[in-house]
């Protein structure tokens, strides 16, 4: 564990009048893997791209190490593994990867080792648009692990991989824990979070809690979501 | 910026877009070329069919004519002048119209300059006399005489109106086309693919997300997009060369053909291209901003049109207004271009560019 | 299904913003019209008041009092002519007209030359006197400032000098401030062409949307048993209905504006036609007058009623409409890139407003005003009228377009169902 402080204070977003966050309130001090969890729609995605300055707070900040996150401190510092729909359908995994590796330079070998362990190499030089799901996904993945940001976001990782994936995924989070970075997994496979965090964080009503769960994340889970709950907005730390 | 370029690159190459870029632009320019040989032809047999209506005119009052006497009597010297002088304008004009027929261009620009020496000849006697004739009044015949003769002196052809099919005269004016605001927004609308493939769809977080300054994003696809045009205006201005030259007529146009008397077809050329590049990059920016502020497509091409013929077509401030300066020159390219529309056409281009970074950074994605 | 396609529209905001468009041209031609009327007009004022100055000087004797009689009615009424004008007063414009051509040279300009001077045929004469004749009958005002008839390709055909081009243009030019008279404007300056550019910005890429972004989104409605030969033909109906309901709103909404600003003009008001009839004989007194006045022959210049030009106009609007939505269908389905059928469609009627008139051009026999005034029959040397032939023949190129459409697409669920009729599927 890496002392680190990444802090989101008095986050406020909404969607036109639908307010997805107000004055939301987030503390994060060490590195390693942390959860995100929340009901479809709830605005976890959102939180990501607030936090990569894809989506404009109306009001708050978000900092790291006390500096607020400015798109070159993003591209320095925050790695974002999000929905694949933002990759060019017609261009190959191969395309993506050069030009990501290009932008940050990174070193052939890395690019060679990620890859292995994605286990992306056969289909690496096809179209994007030819590949399934979970290969997608995990192409997705390795283009996040190529820069060795400090902050990795993963936005459902887990969507859509077949049994050996969601394996390979769970031992690379597993790896997370004992490197400098800090990881911020999103995801509704709660099973899958628990063997690798009890840190999670919950997006509950228009805030975030976060909550060391030493039950499970699925039995919390239950508390906070299936019954209706006063509008407030929540603070985490941890 | 480079690996932007090499992305922008393999998106170009990986979906085709070079072809359709090429496909369009060799269709554009034989289109260019097979309207502008139409609209020619339509207006060299009007040409003849005028000269011959007018020298049948001519003819009918020659007939009428006593015969020349042998001794002319002093008093009817200047009116056996005037009746010369009709029939070397009968004569000229048959032939010019013979030879328009033909499509004898070097002959007609003879007989032409034959014309107007006559006109001139017959204007002395009775004034204004040629314009039943000729449709000249007496100041455009001796603004042509000039002109005509100049071109008879260094071998080239006359250019009636705007249409010509002599390579440099066709070219200038495919580029007056290309460059007439709401034609290049359209294609730019076309060309600026790459920014549209992104921002309408996710695919520009990809982008935004690897890039130190969003404005990278903006400034390459700049440079793409101007190097897809200036590929784009090759391809099309090599078809209608080509067409031109293989197709083209007799016509000879030099560079120093004389559209005014101020003004050359090299150097109505010559600030054309000075104006290529910020013409583009204005427009460019503008279909940027479009795309980053109006969702709907159609939307998109409406207003951007609109705003860009809107800016051409409305008769203020027409001097420093470089959308009107390029855009009234497709109609009436004899006029120069004010180059110091340049000025303003720099800073708008500048503002826009400005705006789009603003749009770009605040933008939520 | 059709539901379905119009919430999509609906959603993807088309629907209004073209409407708007459309109307914003609309309006823009009308304003435009007046505001260039209103400027003739004046300037016809100060050259009329000239023109009479100059022309009381050139009169011998120099006395008013000593005039011949011909000289004083002739003077009387080109005054009489300048205080109509000044109080815009159609009606009795058309009835100093009559009188005008009851005079060797008529002047119905206003800048004192004699509509017989400018090099125009005898034709022109003629059919400018008809008019009048059927403005008289029917005791209606003339459009201002009052001109004489010409036809589509007078300008190509007479010798025009330089120094008289003004006055041709003034002679010449018509400005219709009125609702109807836009409506007729439109259809003879390509207006026809224009609103189709702009509906196919709105509509042309109808079917292409559904293979953007290289998904087919048509897959889904497949799986429902939506057939793709039904999804076009409901594409096609949606498209042409709507194409139909957008600019009939926007006509509606425009004559609502141009009732209140200038009024909607008489439907009476007489539309130049070209129609078989009987040779005239010219009053005028040059050689070639019967001739250039019969120059249509065997057609001869006739005049029709405002109401039914645009009848023949609407129903030619229908037709046109129809074939712009099959041919869209069919653009959008060999070209699936949905930028590129949309600026193909939005291209190719605004190619119709720049190309020549030709028998090789086919914009040429989707002018509207040739074919509703029979000028093209002139034009292809017909003795009938050709309306409902091109009528016929937008139809059968539309359904041609409707079937090119449709026969690959029902050869791929043929070739499926006789998979599955051999058990391959």
């Amino acid at each position: 564990m890496v002392k680190m402080n990444f802090e989101i204070k008095d986050l406020s977003f909404a969607y036109r009048r639908h307010p997805v966050f107000i004055e939301a309130n987030l503390t994060l001090m060490t590195s390693g893997v942390y959860g995100l969890v929340g009901p479809n729609g709830s605005g976890k995605s959102t939180l990501f791209n607030l936090i990569t300055g894809l989506l404009h707070p109306t009001q708050g900040a978000i900092t790291l190490d006390g500096t607020v996150l400015t798109p070159n401190l993003v591209f320095a510092n925050v790695a974002y593994a999000q929905d694949s729909s933002v990759l060019y359908p017609y261009l190959t995994g191969r395309d993506h990867i050069r030009f990501v590796a290009l932008q940050h330079h990174v070193a052939a070998a890395r690019i060679a080792a990620v890859s292995e362990q994605l286990e992306i190499t056969q289909f690496v030089d096809q179209r994007v648009s030819s590949l399934s799901q979970g290969q997608k996904q995990r192409l997705m993945i390795v283009l996040a692990l190529l820069p060795e940001a400090r902050l990795l976001l993963m936005d459902e990782p887990l969507n859509g991989l077949d049994p050996d994936s969601v394996m390979i995924i769970r031992n690379l989070l597993e790896d997370f824990k004992s490197t400098a970075q800090m990881v911020i997994v999103s995801s509704h496979n709660l099973d899958e979070l628990d063997k690798v965090t009890d840190q999670i964080i919950f997006k509950v009503d228009q805030g975030l809690q976060f909550e060391t769960v030493a039950d499970g994340a699925e039995a919390r889970y239950a508390e906070l979501y299936h019954h209706a709950r006063p509008v407030k907005a929540g603070d985490g730390h941890a | 910026m480079r690996n932007l370029a090499i992305l922008s690159w393999l998106r170009v190459k990986r979906r085709g877009f070079w072809l359709l870029i090429i496909g369009v632009a060799i269709v554009t320019g034989a289109a260019f070329f097979g309207v502008t040989k139409w609209q020619l032809a339509q207006e060299n047999s009007t040409i003849a069919a005028r000269l011959e209506r007018g020298s049948e005119e001519l003819g009918g009052q020659l007939r009428e004519i006593p015969p020349k006497p042998a001794k002319i009597p002093k008093h009817m010297i200047g009116y056996w002048h005037m009746i010369d002088a009709k029939e070397q304008l009968l004569v000229a004009m048959h032939r010019g119209s013979q030879a328009k027929t033909a499509g004898n261009e070097h002959d007609y620009t003879r007989w032409h300059v034959a014309m107007l020496e006559a006109s001139m000849q017959l204007d002395k006697y009775v004034p204004n006399g040629a314009a039943e004739f000729t449709t000249l009044d007496i100041q455009t015949i001796k603004r042509q005489l000039k002109r005509d003769r100049y071109l008879l002196a260094t071998g080239q052809t006359v250019i009636n109106s705007i249409y010509s099919l002599a390579p440099r005269a066709v070219l200038t004016r495919l580029f007056l086309f290309l460059l007439c605001p709401p034609i290049l927004i359209f294609l730019l609308l076309g060309l600026n693919w790459l920014w549209r493939d992104s921002f309408d769809t996710k695919t520009h977080q990809f982008l935004l997300l690897h890039v130190r300054q969003r404005s990278h994003v903006m400034w390459e696809n700049l440079v793409s997009t101007i190097v897809l045009m200036a590929l784009f205006s090759l391809i099309c201005g090599g078809t209608t060369g080509i067409l031109a030259i293989l197709f083209g007529g007799k016509e000879s146009v030099a560079w120093s053909y004389p559209l005014t008397p101020q003004t050359s077809l090299g150097v109505q050329a010559a600030i054309l291209a000075v104006f290529a590049a910020p013409i583009v990059w204005c427009l460019t920016a503008g279909v940027q901003a479009g795309t980053l502020l109006l969702h709907h497509i159609s939307t998109r091409i409406a207003v951007l049109v609109i705003v860009s013929a809107g800016i051409t077509f409305l008769p203020f401030g027409i001097s420093l207004n470089p959308f009107a300066q390029l855009g009234y020159r497709l109609l009436d390219w004899q006029q120069p271009l004010n180059i110091w529309a340049l000025v303003s056409l720099l800073i708008v281009a500048g503002s826009l560019t400005g705006v789009v970074n603003i749009f770009l950074n605040r933008r939520n994605a | 299904m059709v539901r379905l396609e119009l919430t999509k529209l609906w959603r993807q905001n088309k629907l209004i913003p073209c409407i708007v468009l459309l109307l914003i041209l609309m309006v823009g031609s009308l304003e435009a019209s007046t505001f260039m009327q209103g400027q003739r007009l004046n300037t016809a004022e100060e050259t009329s008041e000239q023109w009479i100055k100059l022309l009381k000087k050139t009169i011998q004797p120099k006395d008013p009092k000593q005039w011949l009689p011909k000289d004083k009615s002739a003077m009387q009424l080109l005054e009489k002519q300048l205080v109509d004008l000044k109080r815009r007063d159609g009606m009795a414009l058309r009835k100093d007209a009559v009188e005008q051509f009851t005079q060797i040279s008529p002047m119905i300009s206003y800048s004192g030359n004699v509509i017989v001077d400018s090099n125009l045929h005898s034709g022109e004469v003629e059919a400018t006197r008809k008019e009048l004749l059927y403005l008289q009958r029917h005791n209606l005002a003339t459009m201002l400032p009052l001109t004489i008839r010409t036809n589509p390709q007078t300008a190509l055909t007479n010798t025009v000098s330089v120094d008289q081009r003004n006055v041709f243009q003034e002679l010449t030019q018509r400005f219709y401030v009125r609702g109807w008279e836009q409506i007729w404007l439109w259809s003879t300056v390509g207006g026809l062409l224009v609103a189709l550019a702009v509906i196919n910005m709105f509509l042309g890429d109808i079917l292409a949307n559904e293979y953007d972004s290289q998904s087919d989104h048509t897959a889904w409605l497949r799986l429902h048993n939506y057939g793709q030969a039904k999804m076009v033909l409901t594409k096609l109906g949606v498209h042409f209905v709507l194409s139909c309901l957008m600019l009939f709103t926007a006509l509606g909404i425009f004559l609502v504006y141009a009732w209140l600003r200038n009024g909607l003009g008489d439907l009476r008001y007489p539309v130049q036609a070209w129609a078989l009839g009987k040779k005239v004989i010219s009053p005028y007194s040059w050689p070639t007058a019967t001739e250039e006045a019969n120059y249509f022959a065997p057609l001869q210049i006739t005049f029709i009623p405002l109401a039914r030009y645009l009848g023949l106009f609407g129903f030619f609007g229908f037709a046109i409409l129809f074939l712009n939505s099959t041919l869209t269908l069919l653009i959008n389905r060999l070209v699936k890139i949905r930028l590129l059928a949309l600026l193909i469609m939005v291209v190719l009627p605004v190619i119709g407003l720049v190309l020549p008139a030709s028998i090789y051009n086919p914009f040429t026999y989707l002018n509207s005003d040739w074919v509703v005034s029979n000028y093209l029959g002139y034009f292809l040397r017909q003795r009938s009228s050709v309306y409902p032939w091109i009528i016929g023949g937008i139809g059968i190129i539309a359904v041609g377009c409707l079937l090119l459409t449709i026969m690959p697409l029902r050869r791929k669920l043929g070739g499926l169902k006789l998979a599955k009729s051999s058990g391959a599927v």
